[in-house]
């Protein structure tokens, strides 16, 4: 075939190390257009929602009255996602790659993991944690303070435990996604097992697995306000605390708590997936990308 | 030979159920909780979990049939955002439906982003005080306020999750499949429903499967909305009411193993048995679902 | 009147003038070969053919009849003009049977017994009767390919376009398909057939084109393009896939 020679001129073209920016000048336009389109949005919703107010569809003082107190509860949320995340992947990293190992043992105690707290609803272990953990503990422990602080974080680490499991199945998908050829190409080269894995595999499997785990952090995001029937007093748990006071101040204050706390929700999960998309390109690698289903 | 039998998922499975079996008498053996009371009370589950299933399927079923359409304008979003190439040409697009496509598309967007950003607790709180303040006395074919609430927060949340699947079905179909169909004389429209949707739907599969399965685990909730499912049952029966709350959890445990593991690995083998053979890809598991 | 009439056709993607004022007559019965590098529009010119892409100027004519105007549903053309690609392009879900009748049911809403008798016939024409129900992932590349010739046949078309059938085929399965469309041209099909099998090229097309950056440079009989080429061009090029 006639392919045209590749230096016309007789030069050759300079080689570029780099693969050519992914901040085209269209790619810059298309992202600033999404942000300006997003911005234009929640102003024009927040415009909205005031608006409501100030026509009378809810009592505006009174929405306005409880941010404060909510704000408080979502600097919790925040902080109890903080501590879930990092247990969570690492429970789960560690039950995901003992999935790929040939030891039916432990793939069998693996599986076991990974079903049980897959199939169980959160809310589920979250309650029974925090249940079986005060009977469990009532005889031991004597301070009333202590013993509910431990129940309470039981509850978090049930969350944990939980999460862990779908984590465990985005690496173990992850590690088994790359292909059988690659570890071959790296031990032919002389890596140890342990090099290969860290090298090569994990490395590869990450970049695959990014969309899915950034998908997971935000269902833990979602899971902390199931905490709240245990009695943390996260975002749900003060909004359950306000309903009583509420409802005493006019029949639609459920409604109007319940739509505030969507909106501190969504911010975080945005934020949160606004971020893993970032990550995500800033780790692409041609070739390497997860089938987005 | 041996590496590749143990290997196999058969025996990870084996291995599991025989884990779990005797993980199950040991424990009781030991005295962890009296297996005779849970033999004689995990019957009076079957109503509850009735229920349970009842409510899942259902809308499940109707959150489908609502989600295929949002699925549809998300997968082919207007041009300026399109993702997808390979599209063969289009004819120029009429003003009204220019008109319409941004509207449809940026309500649909947001529907699953809000769906999908906000936990379902609130959600179904929030259904439940709305149809609580319109509808004080609320009861239609017996069935009152809880029942209903939770249908409707169940079918509004799951309708989102299963749009984005099907979007994520109907767009990973490839191009050249519908320039094929295209190329032959078919109109968009026959393009669709002849191609696209039935290859799309087979992409799916353990996708929708996972999400009826979180649905069935989403509905636990409504049990603090009062509705008498299986957390409700095992909670307020037999864990406070004849104050058992180790053989409560362990009969929930059973019922939620049992259904879940089960349909899980019947679907999946089902499908890997049904499978055509060239359509169907490796696709990572999706996130659970709160 | 020939058959098929390209006339200016202009095209661009962007800032690429792929296609620059390409004029082609296909006459009734003619097998016409497109030769030329790769990247010269030789895809895009059989795409802007059956309004696969939409051409922005110049007119196509077929059977005398303007079909890239508004009041002509792009649908019907490409019902009339059939299309092979490289890559096969079936329909993954479906068996070859159901390949074949999916268009015969859908577009030419025949029944389904009809639809199966025709594409009986058109499966055992290209020697594939006997692969009914196997799904394109269990066909070899080569029958691949003829399930998806069978498939255009079916439609009854005036005249089939092939865009490089064979360069995805491994060497073993380029003989069959080759004749399946050899047969085809001294049955009389009308063809367009972008390739670079010399064999085919010289016995079996009427005409070689030759296409380079969006126009044809030259035309004429095998001998006339292969032995005696008159432009530069075409004689560096003939050079390079004769060798
Ligand atoms: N959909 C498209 N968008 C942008 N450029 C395209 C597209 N299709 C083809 N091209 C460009 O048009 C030129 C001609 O392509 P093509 O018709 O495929 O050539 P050929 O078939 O002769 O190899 C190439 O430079 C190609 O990159
Ligand atoms: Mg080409």
């Amino acid at each position: 075939m006639a392919a045209p020679s590749i230096h016309p001129g007789g030069t050759p073209a300079p080689v570029t190390m780099r693969p050519a920016s992914r901040w085209t000048r269209a790619a810059v336009l298309a992202r600033a257009l999404r942000v300006g389109i997003g911005v234009a949005a929640t102003l024009a919703g927040y415009g909205f929602i005031v608006w409501l107010g100030t026509v009378g569809v809810y009592n505006l003082a009174y929405a306005k009255g409880l941010v404060p107190a909510l704000w408080q509860g979502f600097v919790l949320s925040v902080l109890i996602v903080a501590v879930v995340i990092p247990i969570g992947f690492a429970v789960g990293f560690f039950v995901g790659w003992a999935r790929t190992l040939r030891n039916p043992i432990v793939r069998g105690l693996a599986s076991v993991y990974v079903d049980f707290f897959r199939s169980m609803p959160p809310i589920v272990l979250i309650a029974f944690a925090f249940l079986l953990g005060l009977i469990a503990l009532r005889t031991t422990i004597a301070d009333p303070f202590l013993l509910h602080w431990i129940i309470l974080w039981l509850g978090v680490l049930a969350l944990a435990f939980h999460t862990a499991a779908y984590q465990a199945e985005i690496v173990r998908a992850g590690i088994l996604s790359v292909p059988s050829s690659q570890s071959e190409a790296a031990q032919s080269l002389g890596l140890t097992r342990g090099q290969t894995m860290l090298r090569v595999v994990l490395p590869q499997a990450f970049r695959v697995s990014l969309p899915a785990l950034g998908n997971e952090f935000s269902s833990v995001i979602k899971d902390t306000s199931l905490l709240s029937v245990i009695g943390w007093l996260e975002l749900s748990g003060l909004a359950l605390v306000q309903i009583y006071s509420g409802i005493l101040v006019y029949p639609l204050a459920p409604v109007v708590i319940w739509l505030e706390v969507a909106v501190f929700y969504f911010a975080i999960t945005f934020a949160l997936n606004s971020s893993v998309r970032v990550l995500e390109n800033s780790f692409k690698v041609p070739g390497l990308e997860a089938a987005r289903l | 030979m041996g590496a590749t039998v143990l290997r196999s998922p058969a025996v990870g499975i084996g291995a599991g159920v025989a884990i779990s079996v005797l993980l199950f008498f040991a424990l009781g053996e030991l005295g962890f909780y009296s297996l005779p009371f849970i033999l004689q009370y995990l019957p009076t589950g079957v109503g509850p979990a009735e229920a349970s299933l009842e409510l899942t399927t259902l809308s499940f079923l109707i959150g489908f049939g609502l989600a295929l359409p949002l699925g549809v304008i998300r997968a082919y979003p207007p041009r300026i955002v399109r993702k997808h190439p390979n599209v063969p040409h289009r004819a120029a697009d009429s003003l009204p439906k220019k008109l319409l496509a941004w509207p449809l598309y940026g309500f649909a967007t947001a529907y699953v982003a809000v769906i999908r950003g906000t936990p379902f607790l609130v959600q179904v709180f929030l259904v439940y005080y709305a149809v609580i303040f319109a509808y004080p006395r609320l009861m239609l074919f017996g069935l009152s306020a809880p029942f209903w609430a939770g249908l409707l927060a169940l079918t509004i949340n799951t309708t989102g999750y299963q749009a984005e699947a099907l979007r994520g079905g109907f767009q990973s179909v490839e191009g050249s499949q519908i320039e094929a169909a295209r190329a032959i004389g078919m109109t968009k429209f026959q393009t669709f429903w002849s191609v696209t949707f039935p290859q799309g739907i087979r992409l799916v599969t353990l996708p929708l499967t996972n999400e009826w399965i979180s649905n069935f685990k989403t509905s636990a909730i409504l049990s603090y909305i009062a509705f008498a499912e299986l957390f409700f049952w095992s909670r307020t029966y037999i864990a406070y009411q004849l104050a058992r709350p180790i053989e409560a959890f362990v009969m929930i445990a059973i019922f939620y193993l049992v259904i879940n593991v089960t349909l899980s690995r019947v679907v999946c083998y089902v499908e890997a048995r049904r499978r055509i053979p060239g359509l169907g890809t490796q696709i990572m598991p999706g996130p659970h679902r709160v | 009147m020939s058959t098929l009439s390209i006339r200016a056709v202009e095209k661009w993607y962007g800032a690429l003038h792929v296609l620059r004022g390409v004029d082609l007559d296909v006459e009734k019965s003619q097998t016409v070969c497109i030769i030329g590098p790769s990247g010269s529009g030789k895809s895009t010119l059989l795409r802007c053919t059956n309004l696969l892409v939409a051409p922005d100027g110049g007119e196509i004519l077929l059977d005398g009849v303007r079909v890239n105007s508004p009041s002509i549903r792009p649908e019907w053309v490409r019902q009339q003009i059939g299309m092979v690609f490289q890559s096969f392009h079936l329909f993954t879900h479906l068996t070859a049977l159901r390949n074949v009748t999916l268009g015969l049911v859908r577009v030419k809403k025949l029944d389904r017994t009809a639809a199966e008798a025709k594409a009986l016939q058109e499966l055992e024409r290209v020697g594939l009767g006997a692969k009914l129900h196997a799904y394109p992932a269990q066909l070899s590349g080569g029958q691949q390919q003829r399930v998806a010739i069978a498939r255009a046949l079916a439609m009854d078309p005036k005249i089939l376009l092939f865009d490089e059938p064979t360069s995805a085929l491994d060497p073993e399965y380029i003989r069959e398909v080759l004749d399946v469309m050899a047969q085809l041209a001294k049955d009389g099909m009308t063809m367009v057939v972008v390739s670079h099998e010399m064999s085919f090229a010289r016995e079996v097309a009427d005409r070689i084109v030759f296409f380079d950056q969006g126009q044809v440079v030259e035309q004429g009989t095998p001998e006339e393009i292969f032995d005696r080429p008159g432009h530069d061009r075409t004689k560096a090029f003939v050079g390079k896939i004769l060798r």
